[in-house]
């Protein structure tokens, strides 16, 4: 008894010291990159990585970034794993990174995290900032350091709805989302906007997680039961049980999110990756790249004060067209898709954005129930 | 509207949904049933279904076989089990506090351990899993109706009906179960009728490990094939209320099991529908499990009132 407690006592004590050295250690271990002193250094600050979202793809890129031998490095802080949006807990990660003017850029963003951006912004007026995704900007305006982009989610649905639309045997198709609210109804104004005006059915489903795979796979058994055969994802880590539940029948399509899941799936899971046809980019990657290329060169500085929508135009959001995607459609598909992606570039076609409604509670359920199946 | 809810409820495929869903946490609710029975808490069955749904995958990562996983998810699950043991048996800690450190850092620490081994942190996608499939009985599939229900189901499904059924029997039919059940309604006459309670106990607790851990790997060796973070989302906690509706009986606990699977499969239905309000949707098992407990404690007491049954 009391040997282990004393054998306790000292394991303790290993801890503490292992974790002494261990926080001595990181940020060394942080600039791995090979960058010189006087490189550029940028931080990036999620709440979390690893959800397959696109924290998951601007993490990545920011490690593309860092290993490139260019003169930038850039540290990924993982502010937030519980997701709670603590006040406390984000403007101390921001003090740590704006206080000695330590980095070129700091980089945040997301509509549940923003708002301690812009209050940053405020305290640290030298500092440069980018918000990889806004969607409430401050009321007194684009803050004049920081550079905002969203990305144009109406659009892209849009372009999923008119490939959903195409690909389609029964006439229904159907969509899982994560939560209810405007800014995930983003993905699906487009979406369920194109389907209602082509007249093709869609069910729509919200299972209100981002984690619960095994809700996820039966939600879609439910779809597919009521004649979906074109189901889109969009909920993250539930997604996961969408892609199985899918993989399982042979007529029926997944469409997936963010990122290209077909290439995250070809290698390990040729099942799971079979059944996605293509996947609906958020090219947060993209524009994380230019803006390191801007501030490389100096030009960052003119973008300060602005926001701006990547949209199809900037390759901000598009379809991943993998080779599995050009095996799977027909030049007709695809000749209809790139004409609707040049329609809603250019401006041609309008589509409806929840973020952009004047009354969401009453126009956003009008256009949401239009063609919808239950 | 209402009709088409009508028409998805009486289903076949409703009813299969609520199958399917009833076994991970038929599985959590006999982890915290075995245990309470003995007289222990064990909170930690959500952690525990966490490191085994991890450890079954990295497991069949490993050796390349998923039965073999499935063996090594088993000894991390038993294992966590006696870590509780050790701590509330040897150190005296209290249990649930232990539940609720383990239960605290059980998502970050397998997200941990997943991160040593495929350097993701969101799922074992990276890896080369063989997994468990389903098991179709050839003669049986094809009686109507039952059919569909006892075949093709889950390997862990049939797995799970077999030990509730062997459960049943060690419980209730054995001396080992009653001396077990006898620890948790009074461990004083227990210890003087001769019975080791404290041995009784750790038993309890490895087999709670054991089903809360095969519970884990319902999910991510047999139904979902990954490891997916976040992936027992509040399933060890519906074992543990239908454990604390149950108030000691067998029957009532695996009622209580499978009216929170079909509670989950109504939510689905929910979730597709206009006229039930969204943000309800994911509250409407425990919705069931709050108004579960309130009508099994006011029976409960009704009965104690009536002098029916002792006080326990």
């Amino acid at each position: 008894m009391k040997n282990s407690k004393k054998f306790l006592a000292s394991l303790l004590a290993l801890t503490l010291l292992a974790g002494c050295s261990g926080g001595n250690a990181a940020p060394e271990g942080g600039s791995e990159g090979g960058s010189t002193e006087e490189g550029i250094k940028i931080a990036v600050l999620l709440p979390f990585t690893g959800d397959q979202s696109y924290f998951d793809t601007l993490a990545t890129a920011a490690k593309e970034v860092d290993a490139e031998d260019n003169g930038i490095s850039v540290k990924i802080i993982e502010v937030d794993p519980g997701g709670s949006a603590d006040e406390s807990l984000w403007m101390n990660a921001f003090d740590d990174v704006c206080e000695d003017g330590e980095y070129d850029l700091v980089v945040s963003g997301n509509n549940t995290y923003e708002g301690f951006l812009y209050k940053a912004c405020e305290k640290y007026p030298d500092q440069m900032f980018y918000n990889f995704d806004y969607s409430a900007l401050p009321e007194s305006g684009v803050p004049a350091n920081c550079y905002c982009v969203n990305w144009a989610l109406d659009d892209l649905g849009y372009v999923v709805g008119t490939l959903s639309a195409e690909m389609t045997k029964t006439g229904t198709v159907g969509v899982v989302v994560g939560m209810d609210n405007q800014a995930m109804n983003q993905f699906i104004s487009g979406y369920v906007q194109v389907l209602a005006d082509k007249g093709v059915k869609y069910v729509v489903s919200y299972p209100g997680s981002f984690t619960d795979t095994d809700l996820g796979k039966e939600v879609t058994n439910a779809m597919i039961d009521k004649g979906a055969d074109v189901i889109w994802q969009v909920a993250g880590g539930l997604g996961n049980g969408v892609i199985e539940a899918c993989s399982q029948h042979d007529d029926v399509w997944c469409i997936g999110v963010d990122q290209d899941q077909y290439l995250q799936f070809a290698e390990t899971k040729p099942e799971w990756a079979n059944t996605i046809l293509t996947s609906a980019l958020k090219n947060t990657n993209v524009a994380f790249k230019a803006v390191c290329g801007m501030v490389k060169d100096g030009t960052y500085k003119d973008k300060l004060g602005k926001a701006e929508a990547w949209g199809i135009a900037l390759n901000g959001v598009g379809l991943a067209e993998n080779d599995y995607y050009m095996a799977n459609t027909t030049e007709e598909v695809r000749a209809k898709v790139a004409d609707t992606l040049a329609k809603v570039a250019s401006g041609e076609v309008e589509v409806k954005d929840t973020l952009e409604m004047a009354d969401y509670d009453k126009e956003w359920p009008e256009l949401l129930n239009a063609n919808r199946v239950e | 509207m209402l009709s088409s809810i009508f028409s998805s409820l009486f289903t076949m495929n409703f009813l299969l949904t609520a199958i399917r869903l009833a076994t991970p946490i038929l599985f959590a609710s006999i982890a915290a049933f075995i245990t309470a029975s003995a007289g222990i808490v064990n909170i930690a069955v959500e952690s525990i279904m966490t490191f085994g749904a991890l450890a079954g995958i990295l497991g069949s990562y490993a050796t390349g076989s998923a039965w073999l996983g499935l063996m090594i998810g088993l000894v991390v699950g038993v294992g966590v089990a006696l870590l509780i043991a050790f701590f509330s048996m040897k150190l005296g800690a209290d249990p649930i506090l232990i539940g609720i450190a383990l239960n605290t850092f059980a998502d970050s620490l397998a997200i941990f351990f997943l991160y040593l081994v495929t350097g993701e942190k969101g799922t074992s996608a990276s890896l080369h899993t063989p997994t468990l499939s389903k098991v179709t009985i050839p003669f049986i599939e094809k009686i109507p109706f039952f059919g569909k229900i006892l075949s093709g189901q889950y390997v862990l499904t049939y797995v799970c009906w077999i030990l509730l059924i062997i459960l049943f029997i060690m419980l209730y039919k054995t001396p080992l179960g009653m001396r077990l059940r006898a620890c948790g309604l009074n461990s004083d006459a227990a210890k003087t009728a001769g019975i080791n309670v404290r041995r009784i106990q750790i038993f309890s607790l490895i087999l709670s490990g054991f089903f809360a851990a095969l519970g884990g790997m319902y999910l991510s060796l047999n139904s979902i094939h990954l490891f997916s973070k976040g992936m027992v989302s509040g399933q060890g906690w519906m074992g543990i209320a239908a454990n604390g509706i149950s108030g000691g009986r067998y029957g009532t606990l695996l009622l209580s099991a499978f009216i929170f699977a079909v509670f989950r499969a109504f939510s689905i239905i929910f979730s597709q529908s206009t006229i039930f309000p969204v943000d309800l949707v994911g509250a409407v098992p425990y919705f069931a499990v709050f108004f579960f407990v309130t009508i099994s404690s006011i029976l409960n007491y009704l009965r104690i009132k009536r002098g029916n049954v002792e006080e326990k």
